[in-house]
């Protein structure tokens, strides 16, 4: 029985970065390696993966976003002085 | 020993202990963190508000209450954003942190390094880069809740437990008379009435809501025997307050002579927790049902099926 993948697989392919743009549109985050980047932007190059994940899924941060946006249920009394 | 609660029926034991935790807050300006606790209707609520009423200000003012109802609270960034900030940062106030089991996971971690006082009465919570400072002279932070069970361990040691009790029959009608005092009660109709509620003082109010009504509608000031019973035909008022769904059980009982929770559940129509957790644990209360095994019907349950 064979295993493993083909020879010649990979689990990339090609895409032009304005048919991404089309299809995630041009603000969306996509994850590429941080040597690539560093060699492209040089000295502008800032690693700040850990205050800003690289996800094109966001849904588990915009449910945190609702959460805070959702009220909480409160009364204020103010008792008279007698 | 100063009484703050005269005008709150029964309690006894939390309104002494209470009463003492007024009494040193005004020679202190410190409150240990209160857990109120106990079942639903028994007043966790009122006595946690005439608490806060008797807590006073520096410049001589009654302090402001703040009642959160924590199961809406989603985690720490909601709390301090919406709550603290706005709220209870550097202001005189009373907290109630209501159905506090419901804290989420986050707060309840921050509120274990917060509540670990010590002895002093400042604390200086840090946290997302902010820092949020609690003065226990200025904030006082109440807990209440149904089930203490589900309170994280932890932060259930650093609170003080104010465990509350099951009210008699005669607490309950002193309730039901002191919420309709317009109406007077004749040859002592109002034992009658409270065997009829359900053990808290919440029925007790609905109860007497339901007489005011009766009252207000028949243009009348006085109710006996008679117009209780008239009452209870028109609203389905039964025997020792039981329900319509006990009524069944008890009748289903009465002709099976016993049954497992499947069986009865299945008799009823209800899912086995509803019966379990709705039912069976109030006509077990009121000893008109046993578990040995099997559900089976007692002898005090017997005669009232009869007068049905």
């Amino acid at each position: 029985m064979k295993r493993g993948r083909p020879k010649g697989y990979s689990p990339y392919t090609e895409i032009s970065y304005g048919e991404l743009a089309d299809w995630v549109g041009c603000k969306t985050k996509v994850p590429v390696s941080k040597k690539w980047l560093q060699m492209l932007m040089g000295e502008d190059f800032q690693d700040d993966q850990e205050n800003d994940d690289i996800s094109i899924d966001n849904t588990s941060e915009s449910d945190y976003s609702k959460d805070i946006e959702s009220k909480i249920e409160y009364t204020l009394t103010k008792f008279d002085n007698e | 020993m100063n009484n703050y609660f005269s005008h709150l029926v029964g309690q006894n034991s939390v309104k002494k202990k209470l009463s003492f935790y007024l009494d040193a807050f005004h020679k202190t300006s410190q409150c240990p963190f209160l857990l109120m606790s106990g079942a639903k209707g028994l007043g966790k609520t009122e006595f946690a508000k005439s608490f806060a009423k008797n807590l006073y200000n520096r410049d001589g003012d009654r302090r402001s209450f703040l009642e959160l109802n924590c199961s809406t609270i989603k985690n720490n960034e909601q709390f301090f954003e919406q709550i603290f900030l706005p709220l209870i940062a550097d202001n005189e106030i009373t907290i109630l942190f209501d159905e506090c089991h419901a804290l989420p996971n986050d707060l309840t971690m921050a509120f274990l390094t917060i509540f670990n006082t010590e002895a002093n009465s400042r604390k200086t919570f840090e946290w997302n880069e902010m820092t949020f400072e609690f003065n226990f002279k200025q904030q006082t932070f109440i807990f209440a809740t149904t089930e203490t069970d589900k309170i994280f361990p932890p932060l259930k040691d650093r609170l003080t437990v104010v465990d509350f009790e099951a009210y008699d029959s005669e607490d309950l009608a002193d309730i039901v008379q002191l919420c309709i005092p317009e109406i007077s009660f004749v040859d002592g109709v109002e034992k009658k009435i409270a065997t009829t509620i359900r053990g808290n003082a919440r029925s007790a109010v609905k109860r007497s809501k339901e007489i005011a009504l009766y009252c207000g509608a028949k243009s009348i000031n006085t109710f006996g025997h008679k117009e209780f019973d008239d009452l209870c035909d028109q609203v389905g008022i039964l025997p020792y307050g039981i329900t319509h769904t006990e009524k069944q059980i008890l009748q289903a009982l009465n002709s099976c002579g016993s049954a497992t929770l499947t069986g009865l559940a299945a008799k009823i129509g209800m899912s086995k927790t509803a019966l379990q957790k709705d039912h069976e644990l109030y006509l077990l209360n009121k000893s008109l049902i046993e578990i040995d095994g099997k559900r089976k019907i007692t002898g005090k349950g017997l005669n009232l099926c009869k007068t049905f």
